[in-house]
This record gives C-alpha cells, sequence and structure tokens, in this order.
C-alpha cells in the first residue's frame, strides 16, 4: 500500500536519538513521520533511572543549548538531583538526576504528540527506500505500508534483531518485553552498510516493599538548585533517596560457584559488551581481590513499587541471581520483579558514516544513538539532535552542523565514533575530551547558543535570555577588577586562612587563590552580593582556570591550524604515492573532512600528514 | 609562527668542515645566544647573506666558526635561516647541534627543510615528487626504530616510566569520571608517585650527561671574585703559564677552557672572569660569559679567599649555583684563614700546596656510579630532547600537586605521556582508558 502523504523526513525509533531528531526536524518545519515498535515505548529508559552523570550531564547541558529536549524533560520528571565532583574544579562537576521513567515517558510523549510537524505512528519499518540515484526516499513497513520522504534518520536503539539471554534462557525479543525489529538489518545489509553486533545490559528490578532500608546508607540529593535546562531556573525538586549497600563473599562465591552457567563465560554470548559497565560477575570475576563492590537501590518511579539495582546487572539464570540478590544486606527477602538480563543487538560499523551522521554512500540516510555503537541516554539523545539537525540541512542544501572537539562534548563523541570508530558501546568520558577545561557544563550555552540560533532551534525567548547572560558576564567582569586595599579584605582572608599581602588586590586576584571561592567572595563584599551566583562561578571559573586555559588554548591553535586545512571528498588515497598502505585504506575508509581528522586515525602516521598535506597543497 | 629546526646539513662523518643550519623565525635569536662576533653587538642585526668570523659557545667547547644569515623569504627554505661552517668532525657537530636545541631550536625531522621549502614555494612540482619519496622512505621504516636501537636495558626504564605516568593518569581521570565509585585517594599518594617518576627520569637523564663526560670529559667551571686567583689556580692545576695572571683585577675577560686527564676521564677546566658589577662593555660580557659557563658546568669550583670572611655578593654567588654541586675552594691559605671558613678545600695556587685534592674530589664527586654498570648511555639526541621535556613536564605537575585540581595536573600530566611516546611510540587517549577499566573496577 502507498501512502499519498510525503514527508520531509522519517525518523526510525522514538528512543532518546529518535525524539530529538525528529523534534528538531518537526521545530525547523520539516513534516516528520516518526514510526516506532510501540507508542509505549517513546523516551523508555530502558536501563538505570538517571539522566547526566559525568561527562554526559555535560551533553545534556549541550543538547539543551542548541534547542533539544532533553533538558527540558529531565527537569520535569525529577525524583532527586545531585551536582557530581563539586570538590573538584568546575570543568568536571556534572549534573545528575534521578528520574521517573513514567512521568519522563509521559512528558516526552506529550511534547511530540504536541508538535503539529510530527506524525506519530507505531509499527515496524522493514526497508529503507532509495531511488536510482542512490539516495534515500522512502520507507516500507512491514505491514506493507511506503512512505515517501527526502530524509531517513534511523534510531533503532538496541532493537536490531535482539536476543534477551538469562542463563540458559534466550528470547527473541527487546529490552523489557517490547518486541524486536526483526527485518531492518536486512535491509541494511542490502544497502551495503556492514552491521556488527554488541551486547549490554541491566540489572533486576525488585519489590520496595520487601527491602530492609534500615541496613542500608539512604543518599539524598543536593540542596542547592540546579537545573539541566538553560530555560529553567528554579523549580521544585523532589527528594527520594537513594540507597547504598554492597556486595559481599557471600554474594561473590556464589557467582563464582555458579560462573559456568553464566552466558557471558560459558561462551554462549560472542558479541562484545562495554567494559565500563560489567556485569557483577565480571566484576567479581576480574577483580577478584575486592571483597565488597557498591551497590545503590534507586526509585523508578513515582508510580510503581520498582526499584533498579545499580551495579548489579547479570546475565546469571534465575536461581542463581536471586540467591545473589537475597545475599546482600537489606534485600535478604527481596522480590525480583524483573530479572536482570543481558541483550545482543546489531548495530552499524561507525566509520561509515560521515561527520554529519549521515551514511557516506547513502545520501539522505543519518543513523544515531546505540545503532552507531555507542551507549547511554545521554550520548544517543546528543546524536538525534545533530543527525535532526543535519537531515533538515540536507533536505535545504545547506551546510551541516559539525561541532568540533574543542567546542562540544558532542563534537568529541561523533569525532571519536566516525574517526575512530568504537569496538565496544562507547560511553561519553571526561577523559576523552582533550580540551577539558573550556568545556564546562556551566557554559554549554556561551558554546552552543549561537549555533542553535543560525540553526533555528533557539527560539526568541531562550536568545534574549541568553543575550542578558552575556551582558551580566561583561558587568561582572568589569565589577571583578576592582582593585582593594588589604584593609578591605584583611578580615575575610583571615577568616579562610589566606595570607595578607601588603599590596592591593582586585577580585580576581584573590579567585586565583585556592581557598577564595565565588560564593564566600559575594558572601563578603557588598558589590558582589546582588550577582547571579551561578553566572558569578562561571565567571571565576575561568579566572580560577585561567593559567591552565591559556596551555590548553595553545594546542587548540595547533588543532584549528590542521582543522582548517579542508580535504575534498572526491580523493582516492590508494592513488597518493608515498602514503603507506595502511594509511590509504583507513583514508579511504573514513574520508576525512580535513587534516585534522585526517590525523586523529589510527594507523594514520605524522608522516602520512605530511604526505597528505604536500599532495593537497600540489592540488 | 613555525617553531625553528635545527639539523646538520653535510653527510654524516668527519669532513674538513661541517654545516649546522637552523631555520624558523627564532633562528636569529638562537644563533645570537651562541655566537659572538667582534664585528657585531648582537649577531640579531646581522646583514643578511654576509659571513661573519666568530665564536661558537657550546656548552662543552668553544670553537671559531663562520655563521651566514639569510632574511626570509630569500633562502632555502623561504624562512630565516642561519648556517653554521664548523670545522668537521661528528661529535664537535652533534655538540653545537645539541647546544641549539637547548637554546630553543627542535631537531628537524628527516626531509624537514625541504618540506619547509616545499610549501613556501620554493621547489617545483616534479621537485615535490622527491620529497615525497624521502619522507615515505622515512615513513616505511619503524616509527621507534630509534627505540629499537637503545639496549634493552633502557628500554625498559623508558617503559617503565612509561607505565609509571600511565598509571598515575589513569588513577586520576577515574577519579573524575567515576566520583562516587573509587573509593582509593588517589591524590594522597601522588606527590610521591610523581616525585618517583622525576627521579626516574633524572636517573635516565643522568647517563647523558654520563655518557658525554665519558666520551668529552667532566666540565668544570671556576668562578669567583676579580683577582682571587682564578687564572692562577688553572695555571697551578695545568702546571703551566696558560692564562695571563697579573695583580689586576678583571684581568680574565673570556672564559678560556683547558683539559687534562685524570683516571681515564677528562677534565675540561673553564677559567672565567672574576665576577663584579662592572661598566666596562667588555668586562660585562665577560662576567656574563662566566655565569653561563658555571651554568652548564657539570660542577663548579667556587674560589674564595681563605683570608677573608665570604661577602654577600658571594654568598648570592653560592645561592644561584646551589642547585649545582659546588665545590668551595679557599685559595690564599699561605697567607692565613678567617676561622668561619671551614666548609671547603684550603689550597695555594701560589705555592701549589694542596692542588691535587681539587682533581680528587672532582674524580670522586663523578666516579660514583658515574659509569653505569650496564655501560647504558643515551646518546639519540632525539630521545634526550623526549626525555627533557618529559622531565619538564612532571616537574611541573609536581609543582601543582599541592593544591590544584586534579583535572588541571592532568594537562601537564598526559603532555609527559605523549612526551615519551615520541620515543615509545605509545599514544594517549585509548591507553588511558584502557588504563582506567584494567585497573579499576568501575561502572554500573
Amino acid at each position: 500500500m502507498i501512502n499519498n502523504s510525503f514527508y520531509d523526513a522519517i525518523v526510525v525509533g522514538a528512543g532518546h536519538a529518535g525524539v530529538e531528531a525528529s523534534l528538531a526536524l518537526a521545530r525547523l518545519n520539516k513534516k516528520v513521520l516518526l514510526v516506532t515498535l510501540s507508542l509505549d515505548s517513546i523516551s523508555f529508559m530502558a536501563c538505570n533511572p538517571n539522566i547526566g552523570g559525568t561527562a554526559k550531564g555535560h551533553l545534556v547541558r549541550e543538547i539543551d543549548a542548541l534547542g533539544g529536549q532533553m533538558g527540558i524533560s529531565a527537569d520535569q520528571s525529577l525524583l532527586q538531583l545531585r551536582m557530581l565532583n563539586l570538590s573538584k574544579g568546575s570543568a568536571v562537576h556534572s549534573l545528575r538526576g534521578q528520574e521517573d521513567k513514567t512521568l519522563y515517558h509521559l512528558n516526552m510523549k506529550k511534547t511530540i504528540e504536541q508538535e503539529k510537524n510530527i506524525t506519530l505512528l507505531q509499527g515496524e519499518v522493514a526497508e529503507i527506500l532509495t531511488d536510482v540515484k542512490g539516495k534515500v526516499c522512502g520507507i516500507k513497513t512491514g505491514m506493507g505500508s511506503i512512505y515517501n520522504c527526502s530524509a531517513i534518520v534511523v534510531c533503532s536503539g538496541v532493537y536490531l534483531n535482539a536476543n534477551i539471554v538469562i542463563g540458559e534462557y534466550r528470547k527473541e525479543e527487546g529490552p523489557s518485553g517490547f518486541s524486536r525489529s526483526a527485518l531492518l538489518t536486512k535491509s541494511l545489509i542490502d544497502l551495503g552498510i556492514s552491521i556488527r553486533r554488541f551486547k549490554t545490559g541491566t540489572p533486576a528490578r525488585v519489590d520496595k516493599n520487601t527491602i530492609d532500608f534500615s541496613k542500608m546508607t539512604p543518599q539524598f540529593g543536593d540542596k542547592d538548585i540546579y537545573s539541566f535546562s538553560f530555560m529553567n531556573d528554579s523549580f521544585e525538586s523532589l527528594d527520594y533517596p537513594c540507597y547504598l549497600t554492597y556486595t559481599n563473599e557471600k554474594t561473590h562465591k556464589i557467582i563464582r560457584d555458579n560462573i559456568h552457567r553464566s552466558p557471558l563465560y560459558n561462551g554462549s554470548i560472542k558479541s562484545v559488551g562495554p567494559r565500563y559497565c560489567p556485569s557483577i560477575e565480571d566484576k567479581v570475576m576480574r577483580f577478584a581481590d575486592k571483597d565488597r563492590h557498591q551497590i545503590f537501590i534507586e526509585p523508578e518511579s513515582n508510580f510503581t513499587n520498582e526499584m533498579y539495582v545499580q551495579g548489579m546487572s547479570s546475565s546469571l539464570p534465575i536461581d542463581v541471581q536471586l540467591d545473589m540478590y537475597r545475599s546482600i544486606a537489606g534485600l535478604e527477602n527481596v522480590n525480583i520483579m524483573r530479572y536482570a538480563y543481558a541483550i545482543e543487538y546489531d548495530c552499524i560499523d561507525s566509520m561509515q558514516l560521515d561527520l554529519s551522521l549521515m551514511v557516506k554512500h547513502i545520501p539522505g540516510l543519518f543513523m544515531a544513538g546505540q545503532i552507531n555503537g555507542s551507549s547511554g541516554y545521554e550520548e544517543a539523545a546528543a546524536q538525534g539532535l545533530i543527525a535532526g539537525i543535519n537531515a533538515n540541512q540536507y533536505i535545504d542544501n545547506k551546510k551541516p552542523l559539525i561541532l568540533s572537539r574543542d567546542e562540544a562534548y558532542i563534537g568529541v563523541l561523533i569525532d571519536d565514533l566516525i574517526t575512530k570508530g568504537t569496538n565496544e558501546p562507547y560511553r561519553m568520558m571526561t577523559a576523552r575530551a582533550e580540551f577539558r577545561l573550556n568545556l564546562r557544563q556551566e557554559n554549554a550555552d556561551i558554546r552552543l547558543t549561537e549555533y542553535g540560533r543560525q540553526i533555528g532551534l533557539v527560539s526568541d525567548e531562550r536568545y534574549s535570555k541568553f543575550k542578558d547572560k552575556l551582558a551580566k558576564i561583561e558587568e561582572y567582569n568589569n565589577i571583578l577588577n576592582t582593585n582593594l586595599s588589604p584593609k578591605l579584605f584583611s578580615s575575610y582572608f583571615d577568616s579562610i586562612g589566606e595570607s595578607i599581602p601588603c599590596s592591593s588586590l582586585t577580585f580576581k586576584d584573590m579567585l586565583k587563590r585556592a581557598n577564595v571561592t565565588s560564593n564566600s567572595l559575594a558572601d563578603n563584599f557588598e558589590q558582589l552580593k546582588n550577582m547571579d551566583r551561578r553566572i558569578l562561578a562561571e565567571v571565576a571559573s575561568n579566572i580560577k582556570y585561567e593559567g591552565y586555559l591559556n596551555k590548553q588554548n595553545a594546542s587548540i591553535k595547533e588543532l584549528q591550524k590542521l582543522e582548517n586545512k579542508l580535504i575534498p571528498d572526491n580523493i582516492d588515497y590508494s592513488q597518493i604515492e608515498g602514503l603507506r598502505l595502511e594509511a590509504r585504506q583507513k583514508l579511504n575508509k573514513v574520508k576525512p573532512l580535513n587534516l585534522g581528522q585526517a590525523s586523529r586515525i589510527s594507523g594514520v602516521s605524522p608522516a602520512d600528514i605530511t604526505v597528505l598535506m604536500i599532495y593537497l597543497f600540489k592540488k | 609562527m613555525s617553531n625553528t629546526i635545527a639539523a646538520i646539513a653535510t653527510p654524516f662523518g668527519t669532513g674538513a668542515i661541517g654545516v649546522i643550519r637552523l631555520s624558523g623565525d627564532d633562528s636569529l635569536n638562537i644563533a645570537n645566544q651562541v655566537f659572538s662576533t667582534k664585528k657585531l653587538d648582537s649577531f640579531c642585526n646581522a646583514t643578511p647573506n654576509h659571513m661573519y668570523f666568530g665564536k661558537l659557545d657550546c656548552e662543552t667547547f668553544c670553537d671559531n666558526c663562520l655563521a651566514v644569515y639569510f632574511k626570509k623569504p630569500h633562502s632555502f627554505t623561504g624562512e630565516d635561516v642561519v648556517e653554521f661552517q664548523c670545522h668537521g668532525g661528528i661529535r664537535l657537530l652533534e655538540e653545537v647541534l645539541k647546544t641549539l636545541i637547548l637554546k630553543g631550536a627542535t631537531l628537524a625531522s628527516k626531509g624537514e627543510f625541504t618540506k619547509r621549502a616545499f610549501l613556501n614555494g620554493k621547489y617545483s612540482l616534479s621537485e615535490a615528487e622527491g620529497i615525497i619519496d624521502m619522507i615515505s622512505s622515512e615513513n616505511t621504516a619503524a616509527l621507534n626504530a630509534g627505540y629499537r636501537q637503545m639496549s634493552g636495558h633502557l628500554t625498559k626504564k623508558v617503559d617503565k616510566i612509561s607505565k609509571q605516568i600511565l598509571d598515575i593518569t589513569a588513577s586520576l581521570e577515574a577519579s573524575l569520571d567515576y566520583p562516587e565509585e573509587l573509593e582509593e585517594e588517589v591524590r594522597e599518594n601522588l606527590p610521591e608517585q610523581l616525585k618517583s617518576v622525576q627521579q626516574n627520569l633524572k636517573v635516565l637523564l643522568d647517563t647523558v650527561n654520563y655518557g658525554r663526560i665519558i666520551k668529552s670529559g667532566i666540565n668544570v667551571s671556576i668562578i669567583g671574585r676579580p683577582n682571587i686567583g682564578k687564572s692562577s689556580l688553572l695555571n697551578a692545576i695545568l702546571k703551566k703559564d696558560r692564562a695571563i695572571v697579573t695583580d689586576i683585577a678583571g684581568t680574565t675577560r673570556d672564559t678560556l677552557e683547558e683539559k687534562i686527564e685524570k683516571n681515564g676521564v677528562f677534565i675540561n677546566f673553564i677559567d672565567t672572569a672574576g665576577i663584579r658589577d662592572t661598566s666596562d662593555q667588555v668586562e660585562k660580557i665577560g662576567v656574563d660569559r662566566a655565569l653561563n659557563s658555571a651554568e652548564n658546568a657539570d660542577i663548579v669550583v667556587m674560589m674564595l679567599d681563605a683570608g677573608k670572611k665570604i661577602c654577600d655578593e658571594e654568598i648570592e654567588l653560592l645561592d644561584k649555583f646551589k642547585n649545582k654541586p659546588v665545590l668551595k675552594v679557599y685559595n690564599k691559605m699561605d697567607l692565613g684563614k678567617d676561622k668561619a671558613n671551614n666548609d671547603g678545600l684550603f689550597v695555594s695556587a701560589k705555592t701549589g700546596e694542596n692542588i691535587h685534592l681539587i682533581l680528587d674530589k672532582i674524580c670522586d664527586y663523578f666516579m660514583q656510579g658515574i659509569v653505569d654498570s650496564s655501560g647504558d648511555v643515551i646518546t639519540n639526541i632525539r630521545h634526550i630532547e623526549a626525555l627533557k621535556s618529559t622531565y619538564d613536564f612532571i616537574s611541573n605537575a609536581l609543582i601543582d600537586c599541592e593544591n590544584t585540581p586534579s583535572e588541571c595536573i592532568l594537562i601537564d600530566l598526559k603532555a609527559s605521556y605523549l612526551e615519551l611516546g615520541k620515543i615509545t611510540g605509545d599514544t594517549a587517549s585509548e591507553d588511558i582508558i584502557d588504563t582506567i577499566f584494567s585497573k579499576f573496577c568501575l561502572g554500573k
């Protein structure tokens, strides 16, 4: 059946990537068809009930600054909010929210339904259709309907040919009982896309009423009010506690005694799992010297008694799981409502994409999220947003939005996936961002709002609020340059144990001292009392980091020199004399946009870059 | 601005002359630090395309040479270029090159002059093909061929340091990305760990010195106030009238170097101008050179007057070189000694009394462990350069580790790992992440 309505873009999958892609396209006035296997799984948080965390919190702020949705919805569905790493410098402060999964799903579903440019459809996409020129032109569903379009964004998550594995039990099924997508992989293979198989897992959900919380340590959120979204200044944040408990020798013995029944260890799972998300059997076997592992019991939602047991993901058989969970302090009588499972799924080799997230050899076909080999809601949402934006740019025949590594974690994420590739589900880490000091969650808006504005996703309201912030930053900077004689700050310095110099100091000078914080300054000096503390803290970061930022900026300049040397896309590297064979192959595969990207490809040496530089110069 | 590169331009081996070339914006500046000519106050004012005769002042020796400056773009590379025509001999040329690197040049990689020439439009298309061949011949050679040339013993040492840095880096990174899960307090042991890395690097870098010492000797700079008997001491050690000695303070204007052999090792004594505030232009240059020579010496002989209390200027001077081995030598013991002077050697340059003790003392100082039992020394200039930068980055990190946040310390730590990677071929980002996950049990 050919459906007569034409859509500018079709988004396949309504998970965290899919909703961002659809909303971005719709807000840029494109007609979008959003197809999902189940309307009940829109923005479903299939694993942990958190958004944010180290590096991931940065991603959420960046998504927000570009005009994405995740931060706003996360703020609306909070159970608890914490700023991690407060004892360290501001570059690694990371916001993490415990989210109400049900509410998050409903909030996002409502947002999508209210968007007039999105048509929501439950169904399975079976085939990607291309025209005679090889460009995408539509999809065919499992039930045989055909929909035409100019661009497609595939955000299939972990659903492609997914298998659930619990011990000897194996089922062709997606996460949490949702059905899997059984047809699309073949279509992708037919289009010449190479497929790989990854694995991940999730812990059990247990009944709150069967937990003895008195044996655990409650953990509450922060009192200070933060928000993911720049548009939310303050709001009522609930403070549901999480609970900390530990595994013990008994737990470890149960695991060791039954390790032969673990699909990860007896060879029945062969696909690659993430190192940063190890199952409990992995932790126990690989770190045998650790006598206990942390376990956090976290609320899933205000609408259910289900609790998430963070740290206990597993694919052991259910009888072992029950013994193992019940060996933990506070869980002696626990009822497991959903057992832990491992899930295997198809994804693509991300090096087949270009930096706009489009498949290199199929114009109009974009991919985002776990299908690209990443993991995590935030990583997915970030890619979804960029893929949505770039599908829009593709349709309008405009330049794609490509963020560089010195501008955003999103830039690092996409560049890593596309240029280096990944052999395991890729998680964002601050360690991956070489310009970490610049890429702070507090200045995400400064770094990215202008891009969002140019694209058309930043509303007038957000933009004027942003401009107000810029004006405040300038004003605060001027005030912080005020010179004060020692007698004006000696009592303050005394109180924080700083030695008092003989000469006068500006507020900026003071901020360079380790004990001086922007908050304590604002508390102690009339000139700063009425300042917005968040903005002041941000200004202070630039001052505190100054020397190190300078070091970083020097390397950023070096990087930019190479990034500015563009490489035409029609080069056949196999014909370039002087390049080593490995470099030719890798360069032909990645087809880098510029010399900077080329230099990051593994297997391309500095000498290869020189050869390339000379070759380009000749042209 | 491109960095300034240096290399020996004439073929490897011993010839009558050897040419060393500098190219880049800093060429004149660097040349001026090592080359002086009577024709010019400063080589920075050199007229392009003129040949100057003058003196090349290196770490271990001085030599006459010719220098010529080519102003950009009228040079081989199209950049500012300085060329030195020195006496031939590979040892000598290597020393000059080392000195230039010490003063801020970086060692040119193979074909780099030609590459720059090409990029600055000095080459035609057909000639460029040749450059690519040249680079690719380097390219196909193993990237770390130099590393394999090092003895296994040294390789192990470098690997060990690299591993140490990686472990520290991974611990700090892990504590940033996993603040809740990492129970270990990684910062507590950081100063100790960094000191250990620094110490291990120093041991390696010391072999650089020892290597040089075995080849070209120990450099001993004799410094002190004017007319305290430095030149007399040199003559007494050499047992000949090498330096001009008068009663007039400030007789010695330039540094003067002579070597003697003791226990199979050469000791190069450098007599210097007496150090004092002076308005005499020439003497002033002499004083600067004296300080410079002491700065670069392996050991400083600080000459004092046995009969007089140590003066403020001398205290200042001792303080200046407090990080170097300094041997205090009280001269004029034949004229009596002040009670306060009790911490050095007492000699008389005039009578020759106790002069042999100076030689013994210097040899003692360097003989203890001077020759590594394995005989390993680092001679590859590229390795030395990388080790030195690594050392500098680690030292920065060590200074910072008192009260700087981890994410800042990591900038220097990662830079140090990359520097060492120039020897080992290791690259940072994936190594660090691999180590994080192999070392710590992390993840939900």
